[in-house]
């Protein structure tokens, strides 16, 4: 074996790899990781969000827990910095925060702002990412775990607001790891899921809004 | 000598066949509805509203996705290369959806003017935020949104609005957009179904929906760009271009079949009947002054309408009557055409009182019941000339055989017992239909007389269920000389009514400019007096503990104080552009502004009452422009059924000159109009502006058999009389029976009105006349004859 003969079998080894990545189309890895979430009837998830937004003065970090049932039932509870939850059913939002200490009622039809906040939230959470496809290209970052870099098409909402979404997958496929939005105002959002539990029943309290005392 | 006139009378006949055949080439018709509507100005208004707006003339293309195999972005991607190929001169614009990105921009641009929107409640209600409360509240709000994963979509809405006094108007935007009636997402800048299976394309076009040419020509070009979608997508057309033709198809189709089916049916009948080829010669009567009749309809009047040729069957039917008599008299007169003259005069006045009542028509104030009169009148007078004076000629000089037996004179004599059993069963057949007719509903929704075929109907169903917009709303229209003068009574109008009705409003986005310059003048003294710096003062203080940066909300006060007013309304903004296409029509000499509303009868009053104040504006309700029309056709049936019923009794009282008589004619009259309402409730069928001019041609029909029948009864005339009404009955049914084959249903009203009634006319006068006749009168007038007989008819035998 010459030493033109050893790069390309080199270059040939080194290809391997990367061929294996080509074989898996964005396709068959969003649907991989659809089927996998697709079982998902509940989940209970702790969270850790940090938020560098120019409009605030500091890095804001958020700590709480989401909980999810399937098909129409979401909670948004926060610990840390403030006391706050927040449950859609269906259209409805019912809210209460700690100092205002009333609880809201809110239709999602009335408040479009609010109602794209939700939206965009209940997308990256959901787990249906092929749907995605339409308003988002996607790239394989890496493959164990998972991690896909998600940037908006031209003409969709996202476009003008968000630079990319970057999506970490835990090992096992089954939900997300962490979720980071990059804003192309440079605004950006960390979201860390921590002690994940799926398909475990809810307690009824985490679907109520009600105040809480620290 | 007499061949040869024959001849010519005979080559005469066929070179007005041949050219009244090919003018019907060149006769324009209209199946424009209007035309068979009152002289309402309320109905009228409503009618050229709907004609003359934008609103009915857009065509929709709903595409589907055919296999589960492809995607929504397999159908985008169709979408973009249709709209590529749809162009002018027939589609003017293709709205295919619109960017969601470019709206969340726009919708930040448009929130600039909301300070030139606020009246001085919205301002009482602003500076009761201006307080440690409010503010505390609005920013705590401000900082949930902001600490949710989506944000960024929030954050330049709360910079420029910390208080969230401008959201109201994001909802009113997405409100007065989504009152656009259908359930539609946008993806990628395009209108998609929920399922995500469909996709909605909206042109707009300059052909008309009354153009019944340029709609063919449109829908052609619609289904060859068609063509070239993918074999996965269907597609379907929404529009009313295809109701036009459709309509046409259907009217066309009937016209020829009725047509087809009366001319077999007519020359079957003569030529079994009278076993003479001759006979031929009075199904051609009728035939030429139909066909003449349309011609010169065509030059004096212009367009005919398709409603009123569809009626063409029914007046050959009619008038075919005529040369029954004439045949009849010169075979029964051993083929002397001089035997004709003695039933000229009966035939006259039969004619007469079937003319009187299509005169009736023009006291009507409906256009359309005018062409009808025109065209019958016309027709009738040209067959009976023909009857009278050529028919005798040609049936002349030819020794006929004696007539089969069918047609021989029946026995008027029968027993008592049978009469009073006929009378008997008479007065319970009416007495039932009285009964049942007071269950008969009058049907005045005027979508009833549209013809489409079923696919078409079936087609919007399926597009309904996909898309919504069944429900279609009624519109308030407000007129004004300018656009601001419309805007400022648009204004006025929504502050009066918005709390009885949940209007949707031009007036919820967009103001008159006196108004924003008032409001605007306004909003900078409220910030001048104080408040801008109180509430950069509260932001600051209570920012601090959610972590505001001080130059959070610096958007807000740098844009705070109201720019310039502008004259009209927003430029450059395509969501309000469209708002602006659904909501102001531009009209040669005025501007309109329109608000839509729940097409219930709650609402409809209740805006009802406010427009009555309101000299400038008017409503648009299928709901309540059935109710107008219900109650206009009410009024014409009345007055037009005055008119013909009393043309009918004077012309009847004339001719029999006693009033036993006279009544005894009117039998079949009344027996025909109460069968009519008695068996259309008994078979489901509700009576409808068509079916009302049928039964007004019943009674002239019916009269006609009243009189022959109450002469041959009280002179005991052996003139073929009988035989008469009953071919005559027989050629109408005929003709009235084929339009019961028609798919149309005003072509299908008018023929089930007018078999029942003409049917129930004929039985009765052919046996409840003799039998009420011999028993109110048992003595004939025998003994009279020839006296006071105004036909000279001589009794027989």
């Amino acid at each position: 074996m010459n030493k033109i003969e050893m790069i390309l079998f080199a270059l040939l080894i080194s290809l391997f790899p990367l061929n294996g990545y080509a074989e898996q189309s964005v396709e068959d890895v969003l649907i991989r990781l659809e089927e996998k979430m697709s079982d998902i009837k509940t989940l209970q998830t702790g969270f850790v969000q940090e938020k560098k937004l120019a409009i605030f003065d500091r890095k804001i970090i958020l700590k709480g827990k989401i909980f999810l049932k399937k098909p129409n039932l979401f909670a948004w509870h926060t610990e840390e910095p403030t006391l706050y939850s927040m449950i859609i059913r269906d259209d409805v939002i019912l809210q209460w925060d700690e100092d205002i200490d009333q609880i809201q009622k809110v239709s999602m039809k009335d408040n479009p702002a609010f109602q794209t906040v939700v939206g965009q939230m209940r997308k990256w959470l959901s787990g249906i990412y092929m749907s995605l496809l339409e308003e988002y290209s996607v790239i394989i970052l890496g493959q164990t775990p998972v991690s896909l870099k998600f940037v908006p098409r031209e003409n969709t909402m996202a476009y003008n607001i968000i630079s990319h979404v970057r999506i970490v997958f835990r090992e096992d496929e089954r939900y997300i790891q962490e979720i980071y939005i990059k804003e192309k105002t440079g605004d950006s959002t960390l979201l860390r899921f921590t002690d994940t539990l799926l398909n475990i029943p809810v307690d009824a309290a985490a679907w109520e809004v009600k105040p809480r005392a620290r | 000598m007499l061949d040869k006139r024959k001849r010519l009378i005979s080559v005469l006949a066929a070179v007005i066949i041949v050219f009244a055949a090919i003018g019907l080439r060149f006769v324009s018709f209209d199946n424009n509805i209007e035309l068979m509507l009152p002289a309402n100005q309320e109905i009228l208004r409503s009618m050229r509203f709907l004609r003359e707006s934008n609103i009915s003339d857009k065509v929709i293309l709903s595409l589907k996705l055919k296999s589960p195999e492809h995607t929504t972005h397999d159908l985008i991607q169709a979408v973009e290369k249709l709209e590529k190929s749809l162009n002018p001169p027939l589609i003017t614009e293709v709205i295919s959806g619109v960017s969601k990105s470019d709206l969340m921009q726009e919708m930040h641009s448009f929130l600039k003017y909301v300070p030139q929107l606020l009246n001085e409640q919205d301002l009482s209600k602003i500076a009761k935020q201006i307080t440690n409360e409010g503010v505390k509240t609005s920013l705590s709000r401000d900082y949930r949104q902001l600490l949710t994963p989506g944000s960024g979509f929030v954050t330049p809405f709360i910079q420029s609005d910390p208080l969230g006094i401008k959201t109201g108007f994001l909802s009113n935007i997405q409100k007065l957009s989504g009152s656009l009636g259908y359930k539609v997402q946008i993806k990628d800048g395009h209108f998609i179904s929920r399922n995500g299976r469909n996709a909605m394309l909206i042109l707009k076009t300059l052909v008309r929906l009354t153009d019944g040419f340029g709609s063919k020509k449109l829908v052609a070009y619609l289904h060859k760009q068609l063509e070239s979608l993918p074999e996965f997508i269907s597609s379907d057309i929404i529009a009313g271009h295809i109701h036009t033709i459709s309509n046409e198809d259907v009217i066309k189709r009937d016209i020829r079949l009725t047509l087809i089916i009366a001319s077999v049916a007519f020359l079957l009948l003569f030529l079994f009947i009278f076993r003479d080829i001759r006979a031929i010669l009075i199904f051609l009567i009728p035939l030429i002054s139909v066909l003449v009749s349309i011609n010169l309809s065509a030059i004096v009047l212009g367009k005919l309408s398709y409603f009123i040729i569809g009626m063409g069957a029914v007046i050959a039917g009619i008038a075919v009557d005529y040369g029954i008599h004439v045949y009849l008299a010169v075979r029964t007169g051993a083929g002397r055409s001089d035997a004709v003259k003695k039933i000229i005069k009966p035939v006259i006045i039969a004619a007469l009182t079937t003319i009187s009542v299509f005169a009736a028509f023009f006291f009507s104030s409906v256009q359309g019941y005018h062409q009808l009169a025109f065209f019958s009148i016309l027709s009738i007078i040209l067959c009976l000339i023909c009857a009278l004076f050529v028919l005798p000629r040609l049936l002349s000089g030819k020794h006929y055989e004696k007539l089969p037996a069918m047609l021989k004179q029946g026995s008027s004599m029968r027993s008592q017992v049978f009469d009073r059993a006929c009378v008997a069963c008479w007065g319970v057949i009416i007495i039932a239909a009285i009964v049942l007719l007071r269950q008969v509903e009058f049907n005045s929704d005027i979508s009833q007389l549209d013809g489409s075929k079923p696919e078409v109907i079936q087609t919007e169903q399926e597009f309904h269920n996909v898309w919504g917009g069944a429900d279609r709303p009624a519109i308030l229209v407000v007129s004004g000389e300018n656009l601001e003068e419309a805007l400022q009574l648009n204004e006025r109008i929504y502050t009066e009514a918005v709390n009885e009705v949940g209007l949707s409003s031009f007036a919820e986005l967009w103001l008159s400019n006196k108004t924003r310059t008032a409001n605007s003048a306004r909003w900078n003294k409220f910030w001048r007096e104080g408040r801008e710096a109180k509430l950069k003062e509260l932001l600051l203080e209570h920012g601090q503990a959610y972590h505001f940066s001080d130059d959070a909300f610096s958007p807000f006060f740098r844009h705070l104080y109201t720019e310039e007013i502008i004259e009209n309304i927003p430029e450059g903004l395509t969501f309000f552009d469209r708002l602006k296409e659904r909501f102001i029509l531009k009209k040669a000499d005025e501007y309109q502004v329109l608000s839509f509303f729940p097409d219930k009868d709650k609402y409809v009053k209740a805006l009802s009452a406010v427009s009555s104040r309101y000299p400038n504006t008017f409503l648009v309700s299928r709901n309540a422009f059935s109710y107008m029309l219900s109650k206009a056709i009410s009024s014409e049936v009345i007055f037009l059924s005055g008119i013909a019923g009393l043309l009918i009794l004077i012309l009847t009282c004339l001719l029999l000159r006693n009033i036993r008589l006279t009544a005894l004619a009117l039998v079949p009259v009344i027996t025909g109009i109460t069968l009519i309402l008695g068996i259309m409730s008994v078979i489901g069928l509700s009576l409808n502006a068509p079916c009302v001019i049928a039964a007004i041609i019943v009674i002239g029909l019916c009269i006609d058999y009243g009189i022959f029948m109450v002469y041959t009864c009280a002179y005991n005339l052996k003139t073929g009389t009988r035989m008469a009404v009953s071919l005559s009955a027989l050629t109408t049914v005929i003709g009235a029976g084929a339009l019961l084959f028609a798919m149309h249903p005003v072509l299908f009203s008018i023929g089930i009105t007018l078999v029942i009634g003409v049917t129930g006319g004929y039985v009765s006068a052919l046996l409840v006349i003799p039998s009420l006749h011999r028993l109110t009168h048992p003595d004939p007038l025998l003994k009279r004859e020839g006296k006071g007989f105004p036909f000279s008819v001589k009794r027989r035998g």
